[in-house]
């Protein structure tokens, strides 16, 4: 096991299949859909693939994780074979330390980075953004938000209770992305609930539970609001866009509707200006820039930042990135990324680099224009595993 | 004589150099079209003269940079683009736009006998239909458009750019509509010497208006019946004529004629280019060249009075570089090189050994001129667009060539290298039907220190990785199919190439790392997944792994070197093809006609891999066996 794992020809075959993959994986993104595409192959385990409407998946490639972690260890077990825990030749070491990190840091930022969009109007501040992806049920009033409960938690059904508000959320059914319609069509759901004396109908048409970034989810629930004594009430519940449904609870008026999930600041941003400069008798855009004013008041700043195209904004171990900007230059959306592992991949860049000089020291004096073969005659060079031998070796 | 004979070719090689391909435009009938073509204006957002303005409109437009006449005669695009400014009625009758399919033909009632070239004004009465036909075609997904399809789009952007630029000096659709089909008889020069007169009554009637005080309403209307049709000018023109007030500092913001007239109204006086150009414009419509060609010289003149000159020294210089063509020269040579050298190897003279290393050196000097120009143009490092990558990395792996020239001197450096920059230069030109490379790029990499590294780095390590692969190639092919490859030679080739990969390597991984440290500022993040930098990937992945099996299998020579030529196939599919995938290949599937070029690249590397497959004991050349992993 342990000569397997530390062998060259397991180093070469998870390269080959990077190889595949990485091909596969890219040819696939020709056909679009590529940030769910780019998952399938880059942030997986093992590739899977549906043949036609067949229903069934056969794993067909291991996934970018299965690669990245034999790779791992098989880099590990021959450094440990070769020189077992000493630190000699260091420069190999750092090389391979910084290999590693890179490999580790791409997963790590995988899970961890977190991206949503703040979107701003002219004149006007926000101190939130909204998550490009994941969706929540909201309870809120005029003031703000009174109950959140993220999508994926209604998956379970059941009842949630909010301790603060005392207000619990009964699930009767959730549709974790649908549409949701005025009339009978083939494929759809009827579903009804009573108001008092009113019935309000509505079909649902399931869709698929999709992970891109572009399009998002749509989802759909029956949910009914219960107050400690009594049931305030059952709903229809759909997204923000479509409309709230209102209800009044203590002589407060309430809304309850599905919204992007939102990502608080302890800061607000104004949209002060924005614009697209674009190349002289042309439509091509030479830059895209905001000009905002960030007010913290718990750092006591208050202060203006441009954010553009090519040029970000770091504030507060975020990253303020120019997205979109509407042609009229009214409404400008940035891009919010918490990556915390952004700094890995500069600190394997800077001991890949170190390692290689080291190595490239050490190796200096002992450069030769011939390979190692003919140097050492025609003496057996090194201990070569046989797997990598050439068909026609004479026996 | 014979020491004198790499000299004479060297000395021949100079002269056919110098001679400027593009003959200049014959002058019709005494117009002076090469100064009129060296005048500065901004088109495209690049301060470009007029010569290239046309030349660029003409390859978007017709794909060519001329248009062939009827009468045999070839029109040059500065005489091209004085008729579409000037005589919008003559300029409607040239053949330029180009409808190929025949299906597109039928739909338009477009005449079998004028095949393949048509003129606007056989276009015009199809125009609407053209028009509502693209809206429809634009709502359908890319995949499901026909080839006929595309080419309507294409032609509609055609027609969209001929008629902007129509309209760049004097309102032409405008005064053709109001002459209802007779020649447009237009005089410029009166009309704005006409408005110059009116313009302070009619400054003061618009003051008066907005002011609120009494108003003389016929000095205003005589003044807006005049401006009103320049507006058709600010909006669509093409041509920016007016240059800034400070060119110094604000080095692009050109003005079109319109937004110059316009202004006039609140400035109360005309910017002098106008009056300029206007009589030039006149000139033109009268038939009068010697005033058209005293126009010029004194608009040239006060250009240059006005902090213009360098400007017009650019322009002039452009001029020149696109009369000279350096790019076809430099592979002429490139070939001629190869030629000697091959003659070198068979008869192994040293006078032809000098020839060759000459004529290289001078392929290689001339390369190195067109991308310096290349650069002084752009302003930039021209490695923002493909074709000026491709151009770049010839040049480096020419470069590389010269270190591998210059230890071994065996014209090992002098082939290979030449083949990559000839092969470079050639495709270069195929990269570049729509415009001469030019052209402002976008945002994102509008950003120079970033760009230079990380592109910089990656294009270095694809010229390596070529010339290793076509070093690799020569191995493979002198082995299989002659009896020269001895084992000593054979180990020097394997030494270049695993210094050439070694070196890509170092070059790739360091672009790769810019490039992922500049997408994290950029993008917010370091990787993405997205084809470019799988590409970038593939080519790292494929060199560790010739770099694996050189370490821990260094008999496999054979195998090695069939690695190291498919390189070739690697960087050209990572490189080219996925540039074709990201503008092509995601919106047109297979069927890109760069895609079958591509191809037709790949199939010499492709049949030398198949080559180097051949066991060993089948080569003519006799190489040691393998012993190493014998067992």
């Amino acid at each position: 096991m342990i000569r397997m794992l530390s062998s060259p020809r397991l180093t070469v075959l998870c390269l080959a299949s990077a190889v595949v993959l990485v091909f596969a994986g890219t040819l696939a993104q020709a056909d679009g859909a590529s940030y769910q595409t780019q998952g399938r192959y880059f942030r997986s385990v093992i590739v899977w693939w549906s043949p036609g409407d067949t229903g069934a998946s056969l794993p067909i490639l291991p996934g970018a994780y299965t690669v990245g972690a034999v790779l791992l260890l098989n880099l590990i077990a021959m450094r440990v074979k070769r020189f077992g825990t000493s630190l000699k030749e260091p420069g190999g070491l750092l090389l391979g330390a910084g290999l590693i990190l890179l490999l580790v840091g791409q997963a790590v930022s995988d899970r961890l980075l977190d991206r949503s969009a703040m979107r701003l109007t002219r004149g006007a501040s926000s101190n939130y953004s909204e998550d490009l992806l994941l969706q929540e049920l909201i309870i809120a009033d005029k003031s703000g938000p009174v109950v959140t409960v993220p999508a994926a938690a209604l998956a379970r059904k059941g009842e949630i209770r909010d301790v603060k508000s005392e207000l619990t959320i009964r699930v009767q059914e959730f549709w974790p992305n649908a549409a949701l319609l005025a009339h009978r069509t083939p494929g759809a759901t009827r579903i009804a609930v009573a108001h008092g004396s009113t019935r309000q109908v509505a079909y649902v048409r399931p869709r698929p539970v999709i992970d891109e970034v572009e399009t998002g989810n749509t989802p759909v629930a029956v949910i009914e609001v219960l107050a400690p004594s009594s049931s305030l009430g059952t709903w229809i519940v759909s997204s923000r866009l479509r409309g709230a449904q209102r209800f009044t609870h203590k002589n407060r008026e309430l809304e309850i509707a599905f919204g992007a999930q939102r990502h608080y600041a302890p800061f607000s941003m104004t949209l002060l200006d924005a614009r697209r400069d674009v190349y002289e008798g042309t439509d091509i855009p030479r830059s895209i820039w905001s000009r905002i004013r960030i007010q913290d008041p718990t750092l006591g700043e208050d202060r203006e930042a441009v954010i553009a195209i090519n040029a970000p904004l770091r504030y507060s171990g975020e990253t303020y990135y120019q997205l979109q900007l509407n042609a009229d230059g009214k409404a400008s959306t940035l891009l919010r990324v918490h990556n915390p592992a952004w700094p890995l991949p500069y600190a394997a860049g800077a001991l890949i680099a170190l390692g290689l000089l080291l190595r490239l020291a050490t190796r200096a004096t002992g450069l030769s224009w011939l390979p190692p073969s003919v140097r050492a005659g025609a003496a057996p060079a090194a201990k070569a595993p046989s797997g990598l031998a050439e068909q026609e070796t004479a026996g | 004589m014979k020491k004198a004979a790499p000299w004479l070719v060297l000395l021949i090689s100079l002269v056919a150099v110098i001679v400027p391909v593009r003959r200049p435009d014959p002058s019709p009938a005494g117009f002076n079209l090469r100064e009129f073509g060296r005048l500065p204006v901004l088109m495209d957002g690049r301060v470009q003269p007029i010569d290239s303005a046309g030349r660029n409109a003409l390859l978007k437009i017709r794909r060519t940079a001329v248009v062939p006449l009827d009468d045999g005669r070839t029109m040059g695009s500065t005489e091209w683009m004085l008729e579409a400014l000037i005589k919008p009625h003559v300029a409607d009758e040239r053949p330029i736009f180009p409808v190929h399919h025949s299906d597109l033909r039928r739909d338009l009632n477009l005449t079998e006998g004028a095949a393949p070239y048509y003129s606007f004004k056989q276009l015009a009465p199809g125009l609407e239909k053209i028009r509502t036909r693209a809206e429809e075609i634009s709502e359908t997904a890319m995949h499901d458009r026909r080839p006929a399809d595309r080419q309507l789009l294409t032609l509609l952007e055609g027609i969209i750019l001929y008629q902007r630029i129509k309209n760049s000096l004097q309102p032409n659709t405008f005064l053709q509509l109001q002459n209802g089909g007779v020649p447009v008889d237009y005089d410029m020069a009166a009309g704005v010497a006409g408005h110059a007169r009116r313009l302070p009554a009619g400054a003061a009637a618009l003051k008066a208006r907005e002011h609120g005080g009494r108003l003389d309403q016929s000095a205003l209307i005589a003044m807006m019946e005049f401006l009103q049709p320049y507006e058709t000018v600010a909006r669509v023109g093409a041509l920016l004529f007016v240059p800034p007030a400070n060119p110094a500092a604000a080095g692009d913001a050109w003005a079109s004629v319109g937004t110059a007239l316009r202004d006039s109204v609140h400035s109360g006086e005309i910017h002098p280019t106008v009056p300029h150009l206007a009589a030039m414009s006149t000139a033109v419509s009268r038939g009068t060249a010697a005033e058209f060609n005293r126009h010029v010289s004194e608009y040239k003149a006060w250009l240059a009075a006005n902090g213009l000159q360098p400007q017009l020294r650019k322009s002039a210089a452009e001029v020149w570089y696109t009369r000279l063509q350096p790019s076809i020269k430099a592979a002429a040579l490139y070939l001629l090189a190869v030629v000697f050298a091959c003659v070198f190897w068979l008869a192994r003279a040293p006078l032809l050994y000098r020839a060759a290393v000459m004529t290289w050196g001078l392929a290689f000097a001339v390369h190195t001129a067109d991308v310096v120009i290349l650069w002084f143009f752009q302003g930039r490092p021209p490695i923002a667009t493909l074709y000026g990558s491709t151009i770049v990395a010839g040049w480096a792996a020419v470069l590389f060539g010269v270190g591998v020239e210059s230890v071994r001197r065996n014209v090992v450096g002098v082939v290979t290298s030449a083949l990559v920059g000839l092969l470079a230069l050639v495709i270069g030109r195929h990269l570049m039907p729509t415009g001469d490379g030019m052209e402002a790029v976008r945002t994102t990499l509008n950003s120079s220190s970033w760009l230079m590294a990380h592109v910089g780095a990656m294009t270095l390590g694809a010229a390596a990785i070529l010339l290793a692969g076509v070093i690799a190639a020569a191995y493979i092919v002198m082995g299989v199919l002659t009896r020269r490859l001895s084992p000593t030679v054979a180990a020097e080739l394997d030494g270049l190439v695993y210094r050439l990969i070694g070196l890509a390597a170092i070059f790739n991984a360091t672009g790769t790392m810019l490039g992922g440290f500049w997408a994290d500022r950029v993008w917010g993040r370091f990787w993405g997944w997205d084809p470019k930098e799988n590409a970038a990937l593939l080519i790292i992945i494929w060199t560790a792994i010739y770099l694996l099996l050189r370490r821990f299998q260094p008999g496999a020579e054979r195998t090695r070197m069939t690695l190291a030529a498919s390189g070739m196939i690697v960087s050209c599919v990572s490189w080219l093809g996925v540039n074709m995938m990201s503008v092509g290949l995601h919106s047109y599937g297979f069927m890109r006609e760069e895609f079958g070029w591509l191809m037709l690249l790949l199939v010499g590397p492709m049949v030398i891999v198949g080559l180097g497959l051949v066991p060993l004991r089948n080569w003519r050349s006799q190489l040691a066996q393998p012993t190493s992993c014998a067992r």
